[in-house]
């Protein structure tokens, strides 16, 4: 309580302070529409070179004090022309502004015209200005960023998730990561390498990796938030995200921001502390190429992310009576003792473990399972306590670390441009690299783990095996753009290139023994995409009102490569030392105590094997057609047509219409229809991870299987295809001058036909025996694999309403963003008589993320202060582990805050606190039988806010010129 | 503006500092303990999964072995405790054992113990000539069930009849668990009839035929039952069906023929 009240005074002296201030020398005046006569408000009102100014209030009148005189009062208000007014003293002034366009409200994306207005556009667009959310909010990163301030995009940091630990999946729309096309300056990005196939939103799909650009070169972002894959090919189902970089010269631009958690949680549950300290420093800076308006723009950025963690201590069973043997006897001197000998010696030693012995004995329990079974009455765990007695040891040495990954990255970034010729010729290039080295940490392997991946023999301790990704990301894009007569033309070509390299540390190959390395190369991947581009566009100011006609070509290369790893990180040892083959004898081969068969590689991520090994190219070609005519001043109709030719899986064709129709000046009807398509990414054609078992001497592989192997030929898996959709929206934009308030409603229905996915793992174990036989001659225990899988509908709403007025000496900006959605998989394909997606799989797609997310942000500047105070609704969410079951869990709805302050000491240096989640909030907890032992307290299969806490951090930035 | 430079190189380089100073910070380390022994034991060896009782006969030899968890470097005696029905054994009267012997550089070796009465026994390792070793009271667990002692007398030894033990019941052709084949006119034997059906047969070696009367005497831990047979042919003169309760007792349901 105590808390509140300060926050709440804290709060107040900031609100107040700058409205204390007071000068001499005041202007006043009123700001009014030029076309209409009404008064404006909201619209801000400087003193040339100076940081001083204020804002009008409702009734477009204002205040300001003037130091010196003679002065220029800058009067500027989004939408309108700018005017600059002298003043030689205090006096009235009243300025009409004239109707037009700030450059940032442009909206390039979404049509090959000339760039219209968000609220102008036939299709919904959200534009994110990120020098300025960099500058005052808490978010750093682009998916952070996204996440926070666009309707409809949802990621957050997944944990023990293998490499998607280090590359958060991004979702627009409640759609996969896959369905959304990024491009940068409007050319398509390449995805990541990384295919997602472990337990998260976002499973099975291929993701842009969105991070590896540096917020510090972004200018803005624009979301498209409606299929465009007629325009844009591939990929944009769900929608398209333009990543737009910075241009500006002689100013360099240094941003030093840190922060941490600090949180109730922080540290451990429910111990609060810090942790998940970040530093980053960036800077921007660019010079003039030339006299014509020519460019070069740098950025370049160093993060540091520490780790956060939300476990507990360990309450699941950490040793058994073989480590107490183990302990007292050597590793070796315990595993030559016979079950009833060892129960019987380790019973002895404590009247706790005594009980736990008769106890067996009286029950007629195995001897292995007195051994092992840590259960006591009420729950207790006497093997466990007692040995962590003995040792010196407590449940917290045996954490796991939940929550976001450690994470060092550099990126650079770079864009220019070059005028060549006097009519519009001019030669750009942007391109980046950045490096990620993550440390992401497993499942411990206690000492309880009864087939030995323990690893007592060489860690009597067992140990927490970590995940070491290095990601490398290479873009680079050149091109040419000017006219050719009446025409305008592009010629570009874009590569990227992304790997993922896994070094696996910490760990340990079990059949080794004690002599297992600690370390492994456990290979990775690497994608390259190629695309070159020629775009022409003429727009035709006599046909209609404006009638722009564009079309184009596009060649595409792509590459995959899944690259093995090094021998001891995937293979099985026999006790010789030598790899197991078919001709192993079992008697040779490396048994835990308990009989079992130690599994081989490098714990916790085995390495892809020789056989595994990828490297497979694809090429297509693209054709399109655009035209987009203003047939009135108010109706807007615009088509585009897109065939494209893949080399494995054929051609597909796509359309799209969309209209716009303005009903008044301020309020206007818009329409969408279309077809889009996403071809299969070479990864989910080729990316295969098998192992291979050894049973009775055969070998037997287990694992994904590609599409096109053996085994999905002989279970007649098809081909991947591309899936296809059908989108539809349907929406109106409205402004209210007066109010200084824009509004836009779309609605939306989104269905994709042939959803690929990563099937259920199939066993040979209850088929029939033709089933059996396939298996057999495939040598396969189990399997998955990509394909085909499902069709899904889905359907939402998105509102934004943007509000500017003028409070005090100051102006506060309101947006609110709303989005509803929902969806259902239907038409799930069935293989060996089962559907490919269990219960969890649709969970995943149909209620991981939240449906419902709105978003509030206020946003006030006076003067040299400037404040953001943020609240973000996350709806609930279903946890997939619990999908199908007799008790659905539910999380619940949240509301998470953020709040920065924001004070420019001069023109050059600004100051900003604030955080991130401000009134540390949680999701709910995972019911606890079912959060292994206290460690995922919070779920990681849900994707709502992630659940790092509180976040505080400070920022100075700095601008020279 | 001088100072203001120094401030800003001063921004630069602190982050950089920072980065470089966070390269090989602990990441993770080994949860490490100091508290092992390295501890020799020698103790029962058995492929038991579970702690059973294994039914046995009396004063037929069982072997017992032994193990260790680490060979020794010379040859170990191994001596063994041996309680009966929960209290002392007494050796001579209830049972005999020798020593077992581990070699040098071997890591099992063997004895034998011998049951000389019915009764439930619990072997276990009592020490080892190795005062070091600590000796594993894990247990071999023996019921010896009570002996069944059949007996034949007739009056005229000029006759001769000898007694079997046939497993199956009254089939000729079963295994022969037991037979006497004395010349005078009293036979006996001992036995533990195993699990099921087993037929107790009087053959008449000459085939004479005579109606001799015989008395069959069957005893049961100490338990006696009398029956008159007439010996007028080789025939089957008793079944035993043979069950064990839940804690491994036999019991014998004798029927005369």
């Amino acid at each position: 309580m105590k808390q509140i009240y300060c926050l709440r005074l804290f709060m107040f002296i900031m609100v107040m302070f700058p409205l204390t201030s007071f000068a001499q020398g005041t202007v006043s005046g009123t700001i009014t529409e030029a076309s209409t006569g009404n008064p404006l408000p909201g619209a801000n009102v400087v003193v040339k070179g100076t940081s001083n100014g204020t804002t009008t209030d409702f009734d477009g009148n204002f205040n300001i004090n003037v130091n010196n005189f003679p002065a220029t009062l800058v009067v500027s208000s989004v939408g309108y022309t700018s005017e600059e007014v002298g003043v030689d003293s205090a006096q009235s002034v009243n300025v009409s502004l004239q109707d037009g366009v700030a450059l940032s409200e442009i909206v390039l994306i979404g049509s090959r015209s000339a760039g219209r207005t968000a609220i102008d556009t036939p299709v919904p667009v959200d534009v994110i200005d990120v020098v300025e959310l960099a500058a005052q909010g808490p978010q750093t990163t682009v998916n952070e960023i996204l996440n926070y301030v666009a309707p409809s995009f949802t990621s957050t940091t997944q944990t023990v998730s293998d490499g998607t630990d280090h590359l958060d999946p991004a979702s627009l729309r409640g759609l996969g990561p896959d369905q959304v096309l990024v491009l940068i300056n409007g050319k398509r990005r390449h995805k990541s390498s990384l295919v997602n196939v472990n337990g998260t939103v976002g499973t099975g799909s291929v993701a842009t990796d969105l991070n590896a650009i540096p917020a510090a070169a972004i200018a803005k972002i624009e979301v498209l938030r409606d299929g465009a894959a007629a325009q844009y090919g591939s990929d944009a189902i769900a929608g398209v995200i333009n990543i737009v970089l910075r241009e500006n010269t002689n100013e360099l631009n240094l941003m030093v921001n840190s922060g941490a958690n600090v949180s109730k949680h922080s540290e451990q549950y429910d111990e609060g502390g810090m942790d998940g300290e970040r530093f980053q420093v960036s800077a921007n800076y660019g010079l003039d190429l030339g006299n014509n308006g020519g460019f070069i723009n740098f950025t370049g950025s160093l993060e540091n992310r520490g780790a956060t963690n939300r476990s507990d201590s360990m309450q699941q069973p950490i040793f058994t009576m073989f480590d107490t043997a183990t302990r007292m006897l050597g590793y070796d001197q315990a595993f030559a003792m016979n079950p009833s000998a060892l129960s019987a010696y380790v019973g002895s030693l404590d009247s706790t473990l005594q009980s736990v012995y008769d106890n067996g004995i009286a029950n007629g329990d195995d001897f292995l399972d007195i051994i092992a079974s840590d259960a006591g009455p009420g729950g207790a765990q006497p093997i466990t306590e007692y040995e962590l007695r003995q040792r010196g040891l407590t449940r917290d040495d045996f954490r796991m670390k939940i929550g976001q990954s450690k994470l060092r990255s550099g990126k650079f970034m770079m864009n220019m441009e070059l005028p060549v010729d006097d009519n519009g010729g001019t030669f750009y290039a942007f391109g980046g690299l950045s490096f990620r080295e993550g440390l992401a940490a497993g499942f411990f392997r206690r000492p309880a783990y009864t087939d030995g991946r323990g690893t007592t023999a060489a860690l009597e301790n067992g140990f927490l095996p970590h995940i070491a990704s290095t990601v490398v990301d290479k873009s680079f894009a050149t091109g040419i753009k000017g006219n050719i007569g009446d025409w305008k033309v592009d010629f570009s070509n874009t590569f990227g290139r992304n790997s993922f390299d896994f070094t696996i540390e910490n760990t340990a190959n079990a059949t080794l023994g004690a002599s297992t390395p600690r370390e492994f190369n456990a290979g990775g991947f690497a994608f390259s995409q190629n695309t070159t581009n020629l775009d022409l566009s003429n727009f035709y100011e006599d046909v209609f009102e404006g009638l722009n006609v564009a079309f184009g070509a596009e060649y595409r290369l792509e590459n995959y490569q899944l690259i093995a790893g090094e021998e001891a990180s995937w293979a099985s040892y026999d006790v010789n030392g030598d790899v197991v083959s078919a001709s192993t004898p079992d008697d040779d081969k490396v048994y835990s105590y308990f009989g079992r068969l130690v599994p081989g590689g490098s714990q916790v991520f085995p390495g892809y094997r020789p056989e595994n090994a990828t490297d497979a190219n694809r090429n297509s070609y693209a054709g399109y057609l655009d035209v987009e005519a203003d047939i009135t001043e108010d109706f807007l109709v615009s088509a585009a047509l897109r065939y494209e030719d893949y080399n494995d899986f054929g051609n597909t064709f796509n359309w799209k219409v969309a209209s716009r129709y303005k009903v008044t000046d301020n309020i206007a009807l818009r329409a969408a229809a279309s077809t889009g398509f996403r071809a299969p990414d070479l990864h989910q054609i080729y990316f295969n991870a098998t192992s291979t078992l050894f049973v009775a001497g055969v070998p037997n592989e287990v694992g994904t299987f590609a599409n096109n192997s053996r085994l999905a030929q002989l279970l007649s898996i098809p081909g991947l295809e591309e899936e296809t959709s059908q989108n539809f929206s349907l929406g109106f934009t409205a402004k209210i001058p007066e109010a200084g308030l824009k509004l836009t409603v779309d609605g939306y229905i989104v269905n994709v036909d042939d959803r690929v996915a990563q099937t259920r793992s199939y066993s040979s174990s209850g088929q029939n025996a033709e089933v059996q036989q396939i298996f057999s001659d495939a040598a396969a225990g189990s399997a998955k694999f990509f394909m085909n899988a499902y069709d899904l509908e889905s359907s939402g709403v998105d509102i934004v309403i943007d509000q500017k007025m003028g409070i005090g000496q100051g102006t506060l900006n309101n947006s609110l963003a709303a989005s509803f959605r929902k969806f259902e998989v239907t038409d799930v394909v069935e293989v060996l008589g089962q559907e490919v997606l269990d219960d969890r799989a649709k969970g995943f797609v149909e209620s991981a993320m939240p449906r419902t997310k709105v978003n509030l942000t206020n946003m006030y500047s006076a003067g040299n202060w400037n404040f953001l105070l943020r609240n973000v609704y996350f709806g609930e969410v279903n946890d997939p582990d619990f999908e199908g079951s007799a008790s659905p869990v539910i999380y619940g709805e949240k509301i998470v805050t953020d709040l920065s302050i924001g004070y420019t000491l001069d023109d050059n240096i600004t100051l900003t606190v604030g955080a991130n989640n401000l009134l540390d909030v949680y999701p709910d907890e995972v019911p606890t039988a079912s959060n292994y032992g206290d460690q995922f307290i919070f779920s990681r299969r849900t994707s709502q806010f992630g659940f790092n806490g509180r976040y505080v951090f400070g920022r100075i930035t700095f601008k020279l010129k | 503006m001088k100072n203001l430079k120094y401030v800003y190189k001063f921004i630069l380089v602190v982050p950089l500092l920072f980065m470089v100073g966070c390269i090989g910070t602990d990441d993770y380390s080994d949860v490490v303990s100091n508290q092992y022994s390295q501890q020799s034991t020698v103790f029962i060896e058995t492929d038991d999964a579970s702690e059973i009782t294994r039914t046995v006969p009396g004063n037929v030899a069982q072997p017992i072995e032994v193990g260790v968890n680490n060979a020794p470097s010379s040859d170990i005696t191994v001596s063994f405790s041996v309680t009966k029905d929960g209290g002392d054994a007494v050796e001579g009267v209830d049972y005999m054992i020798s020593d077992a012997t581990i070699l040098a550089s071997e890591v099992v070796g063997s004895s034998e113990v011998t049951f000389m009465s019915s009764g439930i026994y619990v072997v276990t390792v009592r020490s080892a000539s190795d005062g070091s070793r600590i000796a594993v009271d894990n247990k071999a667990i023996f019921n010896v069930p009570p002996a069944v002692t059949v007996s034949i007398s007739w009056g005229d030894a000029f006759y001769d009849y000898d007694l079997y033990l046939i497993a199956g019941n009254q089939d000729i052709n079963g295994e022969v668990l037991a037979n006497t084949f004395d010349t005078i006119a009293f036979e006996t034997f001992e036995v533990y009839p195993p699990e099921g059906f087993s037929s107790v047969f009087i053959d008449d070696w000459w085939d004479d035929n005579a109606g001799t009367d015989v008395i069959l005497i069957v005893e049961v831990d100490g338990n006696i039952e009398i029956y008159d047979v007439v010996m007028d042919q080789d025939k089957f003169v008793l079944v035993i069906e043979t069950s064990y309760d839940a804690d491994g007792n036999p019991e014998y349901d004798i029927t005369p023929l």
